[in-house]
């Protein structure tokens, strides 16, 4: 029972199956599936803080770890164009293997600042065509400036917030397709004061940065999904297109078997058609199949004029032969007789066994005179013929010519007295019904 | 008076008119005819005779029989004899006539007594016979065409065909 459902309804269950994948997939995606990426700075080893003295500049900075966080202090002092103090944290070998942050859709930043003022966050990249091992400076600045007191805690950003900044294009001379931001090699990060920090003392605590993305990317999932639709629309294609070649093949076997069948009831039907119009005994026409021979005749006679003869002959002493030599010899003359008058006649004569041991012949296109002498030629065969071994068999003969309209009951009846004539005359002659004009 | 002879006349006129424009009815003779084949000496009956031999299934043959069969069922004179019930009896035999096959028919009411001797020997009709036999004799050309039908030894004019047939 289960196995017909399953048959029945198994492209149902394949698509449900698929939608259930989709849906579980797209919940599952968005709940789970997360990737982070934690740098607790209050363990991380490779952070160091940095001011603008590197580039001139008179800003001092001290950094201090807690149990949770880094905190820095920092004097903004004028001596360099942009003064700045931050920390820089180094990732992979600090230089040209970094971490791949493409992959993330989420930047988590744990910053608190005590004073007012910007915050810069650098996602130094390294760029082959660009970026060089001995100059840190040449790592791409992917940068992003914010208000801290503005943000939430922690901060949260996206990638496309990021821009490159523009000094550092102009000064590497960056081509314009290499001056994206990319996050693809991001051997140091850099969180600093920003453009608007005013000079004096401030202080920043910073407890961590996180990156947040999905093991699998949304495009990944996407694509995944729809190949599995792909696929599974082709794979239920095939299977329709095998359920129709078998239901075809199917089909064929029925219907060739129903035509095979049609045919066997067709010949069937036609031998059976032959039989009613046959005699089993002797295999010529009986009474029931001469009807549309005779009517066909006729028509030619009426229409056309071609004249039309009856033979009718009769076996001489039929009942004696039965009666001293058994019915099985009485067939035999039956059948042998048979034979040797459509041995004797034109394939277009019709033989009919019209009786016991009455045949009638019916010559189509004969005017009696012709008639007259076929019988007289069937006499004489018959006579000198060896149809049983035990004694020779004689017939007589009637023969009348239609006339035209008539009917073909008078015709036999004149056929019939005919015979008789050649019967009361002594048998085994043959009597022709002459026609006779009264005056 | 003349009146009523005028009409009188006017009927008779139109009976025997409609009368003689009446369908005739056709009515059929039952006729028996026997053939026998002469087997015997052609000189018993004609010293100058050829015989010629039979041919099976010969077409021309079959045609002198056909046409003779046609010409006795349409005579008359044997359609009388056939209508009191006679019946006929026909030798005929073969022969040779300027290398052509001809065939000779002659008949005659039937004789049951005699019949057994018909393959041997020849029917004899006199000329002028003393009683009406119903004899006659023809001839079947080797064009297949019946050609000097007469009776009781007399040549005479073809009998008329029956009209219509």
């Amino acid at each position: 029972m289960l196995q017909k459902i399953l048959a029945l309804f198994r492209m149902n269950i394949l698509i449900f199956a698929l939608l259930s994948i989709t849906v579980i997939t797209v919940l599952v995606y968005r709940n789970g599936m997360d990737k982070i990426y934690n740098i607790n700075l209050s363990n991380y080893p490779y952070v160091i803080p940095t001011t603008d003295s590197v580039d001139g500049g008179k800003s001092s900075i001290s950094m201090v770890r807690t149990d949770s966080s880094i905190i820095i202090d920092y004097e903004l002092k004028e001596g360099y164009a942009y003064p700045y103090a931050g920390i820089q944290i180094f990732l992979g070998d600090g230089k040209s293997q970094g971490k791949n942050f493409a992959e993330y859709d989420s930047i988590f930043l744990w910053i608190k600042p005590r004073g007012e003022g910007s915050v810069r966050l650098y996602l130094r990249g390294w760029d082959s065509t660009i970026s060089k091992i001995d100059d840190p400076v040449s790592l791409k600045f992917n940068e992003l400036e914010f208000y801290p007191l503005d943000e939430t805690y922690p901060a949260v950003f996206v990638p496309e917030e990021f821009r490159v900044a523009s000094w550092w294009v102009a000064q590497h001379n960056v081509n314009v397709h290499r001056a994206r931001v990319d996050l693809s090699n991001v051997p140091l990060i850099e969180v600093q004061t920003g453009t608007s920090a005013p000079l004096g003392y401030g202080t920043l605590e910073i407890k961590g940065i996180s990156f947040k993305g999905k093991i699998v990317s949304e495009l990944k999932v996407a694509t995944i999904l729809v190949s599995i639709w792909f696929i599974t629309f082709f794979i239920i294609l095939i299977i329709r297109f095998l359920d129709y070649s078998r239901e075809h093949a199917a089909n064929k076997r029925k219907r060739e078997e129903l035509e095979k069948n049609l045919k066997a009831l067709e010949i069937e039907k036609a031998d059976f058609e032959k039989l009613s119009k046959e005699d089993p005994l002797t295999g010529c026409l009986n009474r029931a199949g001469f009807t549309s021979v005779l009517t066909r005749e006729q028509e030619r006679l009426n229409k056309q004029g071609h004249p039309v003869s009856f033979v009718i002959l009769d076996i001489d002493h039929f009942k004696d032969i039965n009666d001293t030599y058994g019915h099985t010899t009485g067939d035999d003359v039956l059948s042998n007789l048979s034979k040797l008058i459509q041995s004797k006649i034109r394939n277009s004569d019709v033989l009919v066994r019209w009786g016991g041991e009455e045949f009638v012949i019916l010559c189509g296109d004969t005017p009696l005179q012709n008639a007259q002498f076929l019988a007289e030629k069937l006499r004489q065969a018959i006579e000198s013929a060896d149809l049983i071994p035990e004694r020779k068999i004689t017939c007589s003969f009637g023969v009348a010519e239609m006339i035209p309209d008539e009917d073909a009951k008078k015709l036999f009846d004149r056929a019939d007295k005919a015979l008789y004539a050649s019967k009361e005359s002594g048998r085994n002659r043959v009597t022709s019904a002459s026609f006779k004009k009264t005056k | 008076m003349k009146k009523n002879l005028f009409f009188l006349c006017l009927f008779f006129v139109l009976l025997g008119l409609l009368s003689s424009c009446a369908k005739k009815e056709l009515l059929f003779v039952p006729l028996k005819i026997e053939w026998f084949e002469y087997k015997g000496d052609l000189s018993k009956i004609d010293p100058s005779l050829v015989p010629a031999p039979a041919v099976e299934n010969d077409s021309t043959e079959n045609i002198c029989f056909i046409a003779m069969t046609k010409m006795l069922m349409e005579d008359p004179l044997i359609q009388l004899r056939a209508d009191q019930g006679a019946t006929f009896d026909v030798q005929y035999y073969r022969y040779q006539y300027k290398k052509e096959v001809s065939i000779r028919f002659l008949g005659r009411l039937s004789e049951p007594e005699k019949q057994e001797t018909l393959e041997t020997k020849p029917i004899v009709i006199p000329l002028f016979p003393k009683e009406d036999i119903g004899a006659w004799t023809a001839r079947c050309n080797p064009k297949g065409q019946i050609k000097d039908f007469a009776f009781n030894g007399q040549k005479t004019k073809r009998q008329r065909p029956l009209k219509g047939k």
